[in-house]
């Protein structure tokens, strides 16, 4: 499976696929647009321009990822799990963070890019003179809830959520439903779906059945919103599942791990990979006794 | 006996203020409007389900309504409170379909009739019906020996769900309570939607109380401070706080010692008359209390209203206005004279059929008779369709921009923006229908030029003069005068109008000269104006009527009927 978080090469692919000169078409369509068409759509596009040509301007060399998610789904947990660091606060106090902030991978410590985005917050990985990482470039933003009730929180996201290359939106079971998530930021996104992944976070909370069925019903919300190509995956930054769904980790699967194995199968099976495949990657990678019956329940859950 | 205490006045004058909401026009999208229209809906769905059953037997069972956030555990903790399963809970979100009310056997009657709510059709048949039925605008009646007498229990649908219909449901059934009974969890609790509720059940005095459900028990010390902390700066610190910790369900229910103190504190409200009745009274004098302010909220919105409504009003008027006067300008200042009509005059003129049809008779005869060998139309034929298809252009030019300037003026104005969209394409020009009907118009016009000529044909001073051109080639002559600046050809218009036939501008000089022939292109330009403004009003009509009846006196009207609500309130408050 393509891991997600791909350090430098998903900025670059994004300025690689003809984004000049599409964005020049948007600039020149605003232009002859301006006085005949809807002033809003216009200034809108001019905004899409700027924003997209400034952050040309300061270069590919990283990406920039915004873990977004409500106040309590687990985003700092995930964010340190990622990092393998405790950078980020975790607390039962809610609302926990308040200002963004970043970790970055690699030597170039991104700091044009970071004052850009209005970041001040900055952790380095790894630090000076360690080898380089598969996330080289990646530049990590944990970001503050965007549903409670301090209105600074939500204003920053909503400022983030603009700037950003690639977002993960970390939902979780109590709160995958939320109007504050979908009407206000997922809706608006659709037709993004390429660079939005959609995390559900916690799912050690639930069942193996449970765990099926809400992301089934998180699938269903996801096309409502138009976001039905989005990529979907299950973590849980406590136990650490599905985090190597985030990027490449070093560890090898452990062998017996039953709950391991599922999530794996699940996230397969959930991204429309085909049965056969899921079965040999289990295969190759678990020493499961009974990886038949756990693949036909797991693709059995997600398409009932 | 019910316990009314004098409320009838109140009633009524309460009955009043619901129609006059009823009646407040609210519908530009101008800033406040939608929310207004919210706040109005709000209201009156308040007045029913809530004020006036609860003004009519203040002795009816109080009605608990359990609200909170999606996932935070309300049913499971309803079911908890009344020992079954009467509603259906479960990992999925929303879970809570069609809302659940639980009462004691004893007060089912108080429920099973529309009395509060009556908006929502009652069923029963227990959760799985309700589930599989699932229909909106329901609520399903169930009954529990477990629920103290005088109590009843609603589970309303999620406060923050993403299916718009569970949110709007569950702030009515919020507005229709005596006592709130808010579920939220530790992961929740700072939420901001829950919050915007529980500020309101501030600002109306609803009496609350708060459950804080699924706390890991090794949070529970700092969650429920902090939360305490919150309810306490807000104003609610009066507000009951339980805390529920986060268990395995046992078959899908909380374990009794979880609930016991939430269980405990109903069945004293229950038991105890006068702690009940304060708790209604609290929270129906809050309402009442609330009502100023909120129906003052929308009073204030109708001037907004009604000034947008003028605005774009206006800018319509304006932009047909303008139409008008262009197309009267163009008829005066002889452009018309130029381009096809003239070429259609001059060939009129230089044919000789115009010098023809001073034979009347014989012109006539020699018309038919050519067009009959011919089969084309005649010069005079032609000239009356230059001259209608020059008008034509000249007013479908003018309402096609008169459609834009409206459009454009509309465009920048939110409500405007909000008309167009909702009226669809077409509107940005004139109307399809407006050619044909221009058309018409245009022929009726000439033949009135005709009738009007003939009439005056009458007149013994004109007599000579439209005798000697006949009807036709006096009417063709008049309406060409029409388009000419002075109401009459004079000077180099002559000579342009003449073409090359001396003949023809002799004859036009002496047409013209004639101070009778003046005066009718001068009555035939009027009837054409007015018809062409007729005509514009038709055009402009597509955009007033989209803007909604403009009632200047509807803020009046509501706070009338508020005041009259107060007078009742002091009346029945001195009566008790």
């Amino acid at each position: 499976m393509t891991p997600v978080l791909t350090g430098r090469r998903a900025a670059a692919r994004l300025a690689g696929a003809g984004l000049p000169e599409r964005l020049q078409a948007l600039a020149t369509a605003a232009d002859v647009a301006d006085g005949r068409l809807d002033p809003d759509a216009v200034a809108a596009a001019r905004a899409v321009t700027a924003r997209a040509d400034e952050r040309l301007r300061l270069g590919v060399g990283h990406t920039l990822v915004a873990l977004a998610g409500a106040t309590g789904s687990g985003k700092s947990t995930l964010f340190n799990s990622l990092t393998g660091a405790e950078l980020s606060t975790v607390g039962v106090r809610r609302p926990t963070t308040a200002t963004a902030h970043a970790c970055v991978w690699g030597a170039d410590e991104a700091a044009e890019l970071l004052d850009w985005a209005g970041v001040r917050r900055r952790h380095r990985l790894p630090a000076p003179g360690e080898a380089d990482t598969a996330l080289d470039g990646l530049a990590l933003l944990d970001l503050p809830d965007h549903d409670s009730i301090e209105v600074s929180h939500r204003l920053e996201v909503d400022r983030l959520v603009e700037l950003v290359d690639l977002l993960v939106w970390v939902l979780d079971p109590q709160k995958y439903a939320d109007a504050a998530v979908h009407e206000r930021y997922l809706r608006p996104l659709a037709g993004h779906a390429g660079v939005i992944l959609v995390a559900l976070n916690q799912v050690d909370r639930l069942g193996a059945a449970e765990c099926a069925a809400c992301l089934s019903d998180l699938r269903r919300l996801l096309v409502a919103d138009g976001l039905g190509d989005v990529r979907l995956i299950a973590t849980s930054g406590r136990t650490g599942a599905g985090i190597a769904e985030l990027h490449e980790v070093e560890e090898e699967p452990v062998a017996g791990d039953v709950d391991g194995a599922r999530l794996i199968a699940l996230n397969m099976a959930l991204n429309g990979e085909p049965r056969a495949d899921t079965e040999r990657y289990l295969a190759e990678n678990f020493q499961l006794p009974d990886r038949g019956k756990l693949v036909d329940e797991v693709y059995a859950a997600i398409d009932g | 006996m019910p316990e009314t205490l004098g409320a009838a006045p109140l009633v009524t004058a309460i009955e009043s203020l619901r129609t006059a909401l009823e009646s407040t026009p609210l519908d530009l999208e101008i800033g406040g409007g939608a929310e207004s229209r919210r706040e109005r809906t709000a209201v009156i769905g308040q007045i029913q389900d809530y004020l006036l059953p609860r003004l009519q037997r203040l002795d009816a069972p109080l009605l608990t309504v359990v609200g909170g956030s999606t996932g935070a555990g309300k049913s499971t903790l309803v079911n908890g409170l009344v020992g079954t399963t009467v509603t259906t809970a479960g990992v999925l979100r929303p879970t809570t379909r069609a809302p659940v009310l639980v009462c004691n056997p004893d007060d089912r009657d108080w429920f099973a009739t529309d009395r509060i709510l009556p908006g929502l059709a009652r069923t029963t048949g227990g959760p799985a019906a309700a589930a599989a039925d699932g229909r909106a605008g329901s609520l399903q009646l169930a009954t529990a020996p477990e629920v103290p007498r005088g109590l009843a229990l609603l589970d309303a649908p999620d406060v923050d769900s993403v299916v718009t219909a569970n949110r709007e449901l569950a702030a009515q059934l919020l507005a229709a309570a005596d006592l709130w009974l808010f579920v939220t969890t530790a992961a929740r609790y700072a939420d901001a939607v829950p919050w915007e509720l529980l500020h309101t059940a501030q600002e109306r005095s609803t009496a609350l109380a708060v459950v804080l459900d699924r706390v890991p028990p090794e949070a529970a010390p700092e969650v429920s401070a902090h939360l305490r902390e919150m309810l306490a700066r807000n104003g609610l610190g009066d507000a009951q706080l339980f805390v529920v910790p986060e268990t395995e369900l046992l078959g899908g229910a909380l374990p009794v010692a979880s609930v016991e103190p939430v269980r405990a504190w109903l069945r004293e409200l229950g038991a105890d008359d006068g702690r009940r009745q304060a708790v209604v009274r609290a929270t129906l004098d809050g309402a009442l209390d609330s009502l100023s302010a909120r129906v003052e909220q929308i009073a204030a919105q109708t001037v907004v209203q009604l000034a947008a409504g003028n605005t774009l009003a206006t800018q319509v008027g304006q932009a047909y206005d303008t139409a008008a006067h262009e197309v009267d300008r163009s008829l005066r200042d002889g452009s018309l004279l130029r381009g096809e009509v003239l070429n259609r005059w001059q060939e009129y003129v230089g044919t000789g059929e115009f010098m023809r049809s001073l034979e009347v008779r014989i012109g006539r005869l020699r018309d038919r008779l050519r067009a009959a060998f011919t089969g084309r139309p005649t010069p005079a034929t032609e000239l009356r369709d230059a001259v209608e298809s020059g008008v034509e252009s000249l007013v479908l030019d003018a309402a096609d921009r008169a459609a834009e300037r409206s459009v454009e003026g509309w465009r920048v104005h939110p409500a405007g923006k909000a008309l167009l969209a909702a009226a669809g394409e077409g509107l940005a020009r004139s109307s399809p229908q407006l050619r044909t009907q221009l058309a018409q118009e245009i022929r009726d016009w000439q033949g009135q030029v005709l009738a009007l000529v003939a009439e005056e044909g009458a007149d013994k001073r004109t007599a000579a003069r439209v005798a000697s051109l006949g009807v036709n080639g006096a009417g063709l002559a008049v309406m060409i005068g029409v388009f000419a600046h002075t109401g009459g050809l004079t000077g180099g218009e002559v000579a342009v109008a003449g073409g090359t036939s001396v003949a023809g501008q002799r004859l036009l000089e002496a047409v013209f000269g004639d101070q009778a022939v003046r005066t009718l292109a001068r009555e035939a330009r009027l009837e054409l104006v007015s018809r062409v403004e007729r005509l514009l009003a038709g055009e402009a009509d597509r955009f007033a009527a989209l803007l909604p009846p403009r009632d200047e006196s509807a803020g009046a009207a509501l706070r009338a009927a508020l005041a009259q609500v107060q007078v009742a309130r002091r009346q029945s408050a001195g009566l008790a």
